[in-house]
């Protein structure tokens, strides 16, 4: 279980990051991060990385390095690398001998449907394929907590719902904790099991519930009236127009 | 390549020549001052042993040069891009082979390393190693910030960073120092020849003193042209390497 107590980071100069803050995140469950720019969701996840160090509290995160896997917004593929090559990377780095790597990072482009894309370089491949890349890359270091900034900002509508439902049926077998910073309140309430809601700069919990969805989504299920409900309740609090 | 690259710049290079020779050949001009184009071509044309001997002192020379600021170069970027200590210790030191007066260190050359091939490579990597050293370094300095991060969470070791993500990633900032490198190894060997009495500079510094304009503008014109060589060379090579395609694949 990852437990942040009284953990907070503020950026000097700016004032943003993140205020006093205490949670817990139990294994295996999926956590949609959603507040204004500025109100340290991309700080909290950088904190639990160990990408960053809290000002004042204490961290206890038990997952070794690698076995946390990064999400980017941007998919961070090394462009000078074919889809095959940043996906085994992870292994390489630790000293896996390349065959051995190739074998388990075809797996995982099979997986995530992209295999024929394994001797494409990066920007030959369109955002939607490139952000399979990256969550191909994390799933090859088997990790047990997955750390996604925002991976369906940059992709259309059609297919971030696609992504996301697979997304959602994948790790409910594989079943790592996952933290998503997403600035999409439908998105962030329709995946994941538990919402966090930070507001305020530097940003404090100000609404932590659970989904009111079962455990498999389907896009009917964003017109539910209770998710409905808590869609508006997400909305009215990000607008600042009342406590939740 | 586009035709239009190579040929547009053909056109002011034409315009030019015409000009000068309808200046130089019509009187307004003295050919002492001025030889005709035509005349140049003609000097090399009656001599060409020499030049050519000449060509090929200063080729090699120039091109010894260079390969030195590159290897020599690249090795202490990637010392002065490991370690912020190191930087704050050497990087001044390399800004002096920037600052240094070429012309004022080759006699001092000439007497550490006497009057031959040595002096003259000596010359052409002092003046031709700092934008190697200068275009590494800032390449190796700007690896994206979210990249860096990815390999700290793939536990990647400091030399593992280094050579599979900061010297790739730098590959186009360092490819453009060589190429301007390869401009100055040539200006580098000339000056060094000029004292060392050598190649195509020892051959401008002769016809000075003999009054032959024609001879020192067809070395000068061979220079330019070894200079172009080295830098349509350097070029060849990055594109090879793909680096220098439009798609950004090669940041």
């Amino acid at each position: 279980m990852i437990r942040l107590e009284g953990v907070s980071k503020i950026y000097p100069g700016t004032g943003t990051g993140l205020g006093s803050t205490d949670l817990e995140f139990q294994p295996g469950e999926w956590v949609a991060l959603l507040g204004p720019s500025g109100s340290g969701k991309s700080t909290l996840l950088r904190l639990v990385a160990g990408l960053e160090s809290p000002s004042t509290g204490s961290l206890n995160q038990p997952h070794r390095r690698d076995r946390i896997g990064f999400v980017f917004q941007d998919a961070a593929l090394l462009p000078w690398l074919d889809v095959l090559e940043n996906v085994t990377l992870p292994l390489i780095l630790k000293g896996r001998d390349r065959k051995s790597a190739q074998e388990l990072a075809e797996r995982e482009l099979d997986r995530l449907r992209i295999l024929p894309h394994a001797k494409s370089k990066p920007h030959e491949l369109s955002g939607g394929i490139r952000m399979r890349v990256s969550i191909a890359r994390t799933l090859i270091q088997q990790p047990e907590l997955i750390l996604l900034d925002e991976p369906f900002a940059a992709l259309d509508e059609p297919i971030r719902i696609e992504l996301g439902l697979e997304l959602r049926e994948l790790f409910s077998h594989l079943r790592p904790t996952i933290l998503m910073v997403t600035h999409s309140i439908t998105e962030g309430l329709w995946l994941s099991d538990r919402v966090v809601v930070l507001q305020g700069q530097p940003g404090t919990v100000a609404l932590d519930e659970r989904s009111t969805l079962g455990p498999v989504r389907t896009l009917a299920g964003r017109g539910d009236p209770e998710f409905l409900s808590m869609v508006e309740r997400c909305f009215v609090l990000l607008k600042g127009r009342g406590n939740p | 390549m586009k035709a239009g690259a190579i040929l547009f710049p053909l056109i002011p290079l034409a315009l030019i020549t015409i000009l000068s020779e309808g200046l130089v050949t019509n009187g307004f001009i003295p050919k002492y001052l001025l030889p005709a184009p035509s005349h140049v071509f003609l000097v090399l044309r009656e001599d060409p042993s020499s030049f050519i001997q000449a060509f090929l002192e200063t080729a090699k020379a120039s091109g010894l040069g260079l390969l030195l600021s590159i290897s020599v170069g690249l090795f202490l970027a990637l010392i002065l891009s490991f370690s912020t200590l190191i930087r704050k210790m050497l990087y001044p030191y390399a800004i002096f082979f920037q600052t240094v007066p070429i012309i004022a260190i080759a006699p001092l050359l000439v007497i550490w390393l006497g009057y031959g091939l040595p002096t003259v490579v000596a010359s052409s990597f002092i003046v031709s190693v700092f934008p190697v050293i200068a275009s590494s370094v800032t390449g190796l300095m700007s690896t994206e910030p979210i990249l860096l991060d990815l390999f700290r969470l793939m536990d990647a070791s400091r030399l593992q960073t280094l050579f599979k993500l900061r010297l790739p990633a730098a590959l186009p900032q360092i490819f453009s120092g060589f190429r301007i490198a390869a401009g100055l190894a040539v200006i580098g060997a000339i000056v060094g020849e000029f004292i060392a009495g050598s190649g195509l500079g020892g051959l401008v510094d002769a016809s000075r003193n003999q009054q032959r304009v024609d001879r020192v503008f067809a070395a000068v014109l061979l220079a330019a042209i070894l200079g172009i060589l080295f830098f349509a060379t350097l070029a060849l090579l990055t594109r090879w390497f793909g680096y220098g395609r439009k798609d950004g694949s090669n940041v």
